[in-house]
């Protein structure tokens, strides 16, 4: 990451360590939401999405009031592998460039 | 699926008629004394096909509990009507600091004259909404983990001193917040043996944890197909997604994770009938474990193959994720029955 953010300073287009990058850092925060709905089990399931889409919103909310956007989470950010060039474009990419596949 | 109830009583009474309902049902209360084998080839079909009716809830869990542990007068009373689809039940057990620990009840019931007064709160009960009867449990000795202590109470929905509150569940099922104050219970309203509920919770839990895995098998199966279907018809770069090698792969890799969770799903529903203590929890943990890794793998990359569609509600396959998902969640995930396998071995 640092070398990259150096060649970005240098003025340089980002190279193929960028691809590397984009799939450490989606499974990274894929793996993190998946964990924060292991972590609060039986309370993820209430769907209440005004609880964290509604900023007046004051009622309590079903289970711990850190529960209402976590399975919300984990499945959106499933697009982060998607977007951006997915995570099979980015093998693509390093296996042509860096590889020479 | 219809309306705001989040299912349908067509559909249900469609199912009664089928004998569906009275499939796992004892013969003497109008059931047809079907097999654990049985009534998971039915659950996977519900899986394949999303259904959103409240089965589990009555037949799986609230049935499943008054036939194992009810008098033959409470029985006589409410499997009949059961399974001719008028009466629908709901097991309220877990608690908000329960997780998946069976045995940590804080709910009470206390003596009060010939009857009993319950109080608690009963967390995340599928389908309470409906339910006419609650089955619900509370300590009537004992505290935190004891295994002693614990009874089950037949409770009408409508009883004094029972408030819900209901939501929809992110699967697009129902559940409700059970709240319990001071409810008046009659002495006959007591299920079973006072104290000795635990048992019997934990063989309905672990034939429910079977049961859910065989819907979450027809889940995957129709996960598999969709995805399949989708790589077929779906053209990039000048062709068919499905003509790459690396999707090709990946997909059989999913294949492969559903046709073994089924695999081990019906062979742990054949245990379910004729074995008991370690040895039943031991099948419905292993069974739990894999079809929740299994099912977590193939939602996930079913969702990456689908791409941006994947992600919309359009697409079914979003549907079968969550349900996936959240059949995980109930009763204990993949990481809780590992565990709880590696303790039984």
């Amino acid at each position: 990451m640092l070398r990259i953010l150096h060649a970005e300073k240098e003025g340089k287009a980002p190279g193929p360590e960028a691809s590397f990058l984009k799939i450490k850092g989606t499974e990274m925060q894929q793996g993190l939401t998946e964990l924060l709905v292991e972590a609060i089990g039986p309370y993820a399931a209430p769907f209440q999405p005004e609880a964290f889409r509604q900023e007046n919103w004051n009622e309590e909310p079903v289970g711990p009031d850190y529960g209402p956007p976590l399975a919300p989470l984990y499945f959106n950010w499933r697009k982060a592998s998607i977007y951006g060039g997915s995570n099979e474009i980015q093998r693509t990419i390093i296996a042509k460039s860096m590889l020479g596949l | 699926m219809a309306g705001e109830a989040g299912w349908s009583r067509d559909t249900w009474r469609a199912f009664a008629e089928m004998g569906w309902l009275a499939l796992p049902l004892p013969e003497a209360h109008g059931g047809l004394g079907g097999s654990t084998v049985d009534t998971a080839i039915l659950m996977e079909r519900f899986g394949r096909h999303l259904v959103v009716e409240p089965y589990v809830a009555t037949i799986v869990l609230g049935a499943e509990t008054v036939a194992r542990a009810g008098s033959d007068r409470q029985k006589a009373e409410l499997l009949p009507a059961v399974a001719e689809g008028r009466l629908l039940l709901a097991l309220a057990h877990g608690e908000p600091t329960s997780r998946f620990d069976l045995a940590r009840v804080a709910a009470t019931a206390t003596r009060d004259g010939a009857g009993w007064r319950l109080s608690g709160h009963k967390a995340v009960v599928h389908h309470a909404q409906c339910a006419d009867w609650l089955v619900v449990s509370a300590r009537t000795a004992g505290a935190g983990t004891d295994r002693d202590g614990i009874t089950l109470f037949l409770v009408p929905a409508n009883a004094d001193g029972v408030t819900l509150r209901p939501y929809p569940t992110v699967d697009g099922l129902r559940a409700a917040e059970v709240l319990l104050e001071n409810v008046a219970v009659a002495d006959d309203q007591v299920l079973g043996e006072v104290g000795g509920g635990l048992a019997v919770v934990e063989a309905v839990v672990d034939r429910a944890l079977v049961l859910l895995s065989a819907e979450a098998v027809g889940a995957m199966d129709a996960t598999v197909s969709l995805t399949a279907e989708y790589l077929k018809t779906r053209e990039q770069f000048g062709r068919p997604l499905g003509s790459f090698q690396v999707l090709q792969h990946r997909l059989v890799d999913m294949l492969a994770a559903k046709e073994f969770a089924h695999a081990l799903c019906y062979r742990a529903a054949g245990a379910m009938d004729d074995t008991t203590g370690s040895e039943r929890a031991r099948a419905a943990a292993a069974v739990k474990a894999e079809t929740g890794r299994a099912g977590k793998r193939i939602g996930q990359d079913a969702i990456q193959m689908h791409g941006g569609m994947g992600m919309t509600d359009d697409m079914a396959v979003g549907h079968y994720f969550k349900r996936l998902t959240m059949i995980d969640v109930q009763f204990g995930n993949a990481a809780h029955h590992l565990r709880r396998f590696a303790g039984l071995s």
